[in-house]
């Protein structure tokens, strides 16, 4: 009796799940701690790699390297992000949602094809630096920490102004209308009311720019040069330790997840008291500016985000110049996707296998483990509920090492196959599609369930003919970024793949390192034509809403 | 006729016992060892402040809350430990809990789907329903395409087109404006009789519920303070707490004049009276004079500093002003003496 009470449907989802997270992310992670605290000569438990890492200038600036280059980024994307978000919640500005759209479309493409983009536009052989280069013009260069704030702030702004612009559009009208009342002006309204609500949000927004960088590995590779930064770091370690233990590349794993995991709880840590539940009754006052003030606010929004879509057009349009072996000639052709077609289609077909094997998995997950974390509460969901989360503060790289180190042996021979890189991306991806579930559970009130089980419906059916149905369409929110993010996912592929099991992300990469332009260009338009239909998608079933991240 | 065929389809009416039940969370005792006997056929109202468990108490009886201790029986047969979705029994909620994502006609034969009724059947019987809360009309409309009290009616059409054996509703009429709560008041008591069908009814509203019950019991504090008539509990509180919550009343504490330290007097603003300086029970001050229409509303600093409230017809006396001085007098017959410690 007892033990069939605790044995039914849900409980047993979370222990299922719970033993899968830690098969795949718990025991990975942790061969990885547990691999930085052994000497690689002797085998014994030691601190040397620490201490190598710290006292060795050579690692040690890597990791100066990549607090500078998070610090500098998140700086210039929250300067950027706020200023964008008010015009874009709070102005008549003009051409409102194509520029929405424009800003979802450079955040959501993969990030090393801006690396890769402004290296022709500002490279050394760049399209502007020849252009500017006869008239005495030297532009300052691309390559190093530049480059890669540069990239990183067009690229990852856009996460300060979807947080920033959601939690200004969730005001009450008359919070600010009071402050009015009262006598502040408008300015004075903003620095007192206004930004003090929102600031909560503003952090979450730089957070998420200061992890995502802190983990990015393709833009650095690309355009950093000489100037190395953890990720790259780790994959190079990794490289030149192929076959023998990961040491080194395990040590800075951990160094970076620390960095992560520091950042997280400060940001949570000075939020904790300041975050205000809000729910706009009336939405807030869109200011009508005058005609002059209307055309600049726009310019600015306009300019900027037009510079942070720019990779894509340019990527669009070399994709299309006609080629002969590496080097491009004049005149349009579709040569480079005959070359692709040729060459490399079984890494699309392998994108789009991994990537909707992985899709399915992650809804049917997402519906139930979001269910389960909020409704299904037991001693194991608060753990679950960390758990999916986690890999938000681990590199792709990290976990991809993580993985291979844990199942390149029998009995558990996954290393090579397609599986462990679904597997890696479930792991990695799942939180969104968790995240748009609990999200919109909250506001699905509990009696509509009590209502159906009260009629007759068994708690089971309730679930899949009622709850299910209900979290639809913000479930599947969730699940288009998932998706997106799954078919330009690189990090943890290129540590994972064989020559069987590229996708198209490690395609443009390796053909971007072989200097074979024009294939990359074509795979990258097939990556961002599917991903801009993808978010058009998003925005037709959401109807409106906003980008839940 | 449809009436009848539709109360024919109730094969028997009944009763429900609620026996010694309590229900604990941690520390915190929500229903504390309440006792209800509710007839076949009743209009059974559960009143009491927000926090009194009335609302914990209804869902043990639907099965969405565990009972921590005692009974819940329907027509002698225990229910405990029945799952919710077998008990048959229809609810109404707060905040309606119509289902989005299904029109009007779905949401209410959804319980008839779950019950494998034939097409036909669910059918009428959903257009019957609907028929009797006047929504026929809005079967093919969205929810989202409705106010709120044709939800309201749309939940009610959905919790009776099952037969259920006895009908819960949680403040139901909370979230409608004052007008549409008295007209839907009269709906639902209409239909309850029509019906026939036991009905338990929960509300924080002392006037809702004197308007539509057979008998209230009145709760606080997860205690059940008094189970009575409407008129019973009005004119005969049981205590304090009681004779306060339902209309309200003036409470003297002065032991001169309540006569025990331990207890408190009790009269009711309506009857007590205005008289002449030095005639009545004791003087007083007037401090505010509320003309309300039919009635005036004074209130009064008693001179051993208490303050009371007296209502009087207008057409009764003159009117009085602020500052003027009074007597005021507790008619015998009306006084109730009640322990202090009941109060609240």
């Amino acid at each position: 009796m007892k033990i069939n009470k605790h044995l039914n449907f849900w409980n047993i989802v979370s222990i299922i799940s719970l033993a899968l997270i830690f098969l795949f992310l718990i025991y990975p992670s942790f061969s990885l701690v547990s691999e930085s605290f052994i000497s690689s000569t002797t085998g014994k438990l030691t601190l040397e790699n620490y201490i190598d890492f710290f006292s060795l200038p050579y690692y040690f600036n890597a990791l100066k390297h990549s607090l500078a280059v998070c610090i500098t980024t998140t700086i210039f994307a929250t300067l950027i992000g706020i200023p964008i978000a008010y015009f874009m919640s709070r102005t008549n500005i003009y051409f409102k949602g194509f520029l929405d759209l424009v800003i979802m479309i450079s955040l959501l493409s993969p990030p090393f094809i801006g690396a890769y983009s402004w290296i022709l536009l500002l490279g050394r052989n760049g399209w502007i630096t020849n252009l500017l280069s006869p008239f005495g013009i030297i532009m300052p260069t691309i390559y190093g920490f530049t480059g890669i704030v540069i990239v990183f702030t067009l690229k990852f702004f856009p996460y300060v102004y979807i947080y920033t612009s959601g939690a200004l559009n969730s005001i009450d009208a008359s919070l600010e209308e009071a402050s009015e009342n009262l006598g502040m002006s408008r300015l004075q309204r903003l620095f007192t009311v206004t930004f003090p609500l929102v600031m909560p949000s503003i952090t979450a927004g730089a957070l998420m720019v200061f992890m995502t960088s802190l983990a990015d590995f393709g833009t650095p590779m690309l355009i950093g040069e000489g100037y190395k930064v953890l990720p790259v770091m780790i994959y190079d370690e990794f490289m030149s330790e192929m076959g023998g233990d990961a040491t080194v590349a395990s040590t800075i794993s951990v160094v970076v997840v620390a960095c992560s995991t520091i950042v997280l709880f400060l940001q949570k840590y000075l939020i904790s008291k300041k975050n205000y539940k809000m729910n706009a009754l009336r939405p807030p006052k869109t200011s009508i500016l005058k005609p002059k003030k209307r055309i600049l606010a726009t310019l600015f929004v306009g300019v900027i985000s037009f510079i942070a879509f720019l990779p894509q057009l340019v990527v669009i349009y070399t994709s299309f110049l006609k080629t002969n072996g590496p080097l491009f000639v004049s005149g349009f052709s579709l040569n480079s996707y005959y070359e692709i077609m040729n060459k490399l289609s079984s890494n699309i077909y392998n994108t789009f296998l991994y990537s909707i094997i992985s899709i399915l998995i992650m809804l049917l997950l997402g519906l139930i483990l979001s269910y389960i974390i909020f409704k299904k509460k037991n001693r194991l969901t608060p753990i679950l509920d960390i758990l999916i989360m986690f890999p938000y503060v681990i590199p792709g790289s990290v976990l991809g090492i993580g993985l291979l180190v844990c199942f390149n042996k029998r009995p558990l021979l996954l290393s090579g196959t397609g599986f462990i890189l679904v597997v890696s991306y479930i792991i990695r991806k799942l939180a969104y599609t968790v995240r748009s579930g609990t999200a919109i559970l909250h506001q699905i009130d509990p009696s509509i369930e009590e209502a159906s089980i009260n009629l007759g419906v068994s708690p089971m059916k309730t679930f899949f003919k009622v709850t299910a149905v209900m979290m639809g369409p913000g479930i599947f929110s969730g699940l288009i970024l998932s998706w997106i993010s799954t078919i330009n996912e690189l990090s943890s592929s290129i540590i994972l793949y064989t020559g069987k099991t590229g996708t198209i992300a490690v395609a443009i990469y390796t053909e971007v390192i072989r200097d074979s332009f024009g294939s990359a260009a074509a795979l990258s338009t097939i990556l961002t034509v599917i991903s801009v239909l993808s978010i058009l998608m998003f925005k037709f079933f959401s109807r409106g809403k906003k980008l839940n991240i | 006729m449809e009436k009848y065929s539709f109360r024919k389809g109730i094969r028997k009416k009944m009763g429900i016992n609620i026996k010694d039940i309590t229900k604990k969370y941690d520390n915190f005792i929500a229903v504390n060892r309440a006792d209800l006997d509710i007839k076949r056929g009743e209009f059974f109202t559960i009143l009491g402040p927000s926090g009194c468990g009335k609302t914990t108490l209804l869902r043990m009886i639907a099965g969405f809350n565990e009972i921590t201790s005692g009974d819940v029986l329907i027509s002698g047969n225990k229910i405990n430990n029945t799952p919710a979705h077998k008990r048959n029994i229809g609810m109404v909620f707060q905040n309606y809990a119509i289902f989005p994502h299904m029109s009007v006609f779905e949401n209410v034969a959804y319980g008839l789907k779950a019950r494998k009724v034939s097409k036909a059947e669910i059918k009428e019987r959903v257009l019957n329903a609907l028929d009797m809360v006047e929504m026929r009309d809005q079967a093919e409309k969205e929810p989202s395409e409705l106010s709120g009290g044709q939800q309201q009616r749309v939940a009610l059409a959905r919790a009776i087109v099952i037969h259920p054996e006895i009908l819960l509703m949680d403040e139901p009429l909370s979230n409608l404006d004052a007008k549409l709560r008295v007209k839907m008041r009269g709906t639902i008591k209409k239909l309850q009789s029509s019906l026939d069908i036991t009905t338990i009814y929960v509300t924080h509203d002392q006037e809702e519920a004197l308007a539509v019950s057979d008998r209230i019991a009145v709760m606080n504090k997860g205690v059940v303070q008094q189970i009575g008539t409407p008129e019973e509990i009005y004119s005969s509180p049981a205590n304090a707490f009681v004779a306060n919550f339902i209309g309200t009343s003036n409470f003297i504490y002065d032991a001169a004049l309540s006569g025990d330290p331990a207890k408190l007097l009790s009269v009711r603003p309506e009857d007590t009276l205005i008289v002449d300086t030095d005639s009545g029970t004791i003087n007083g001050e007037i401090t505010l004079t509320t003309f309300l229409g039919e009635c005036i509303s004074y209130e009064i600093t008693l001179e051993n500093k208490e303050d009371i409230e007296v209502k009087v017809f207008s057409k009764d006396i003159g009117i009085k002003h602020i500052g003027e001085k009074v007597g005021i007098l507790f008619p015998e017959d009306k006084r109730k003496h009640f322990d202090k410690s009941e109060e609240r």
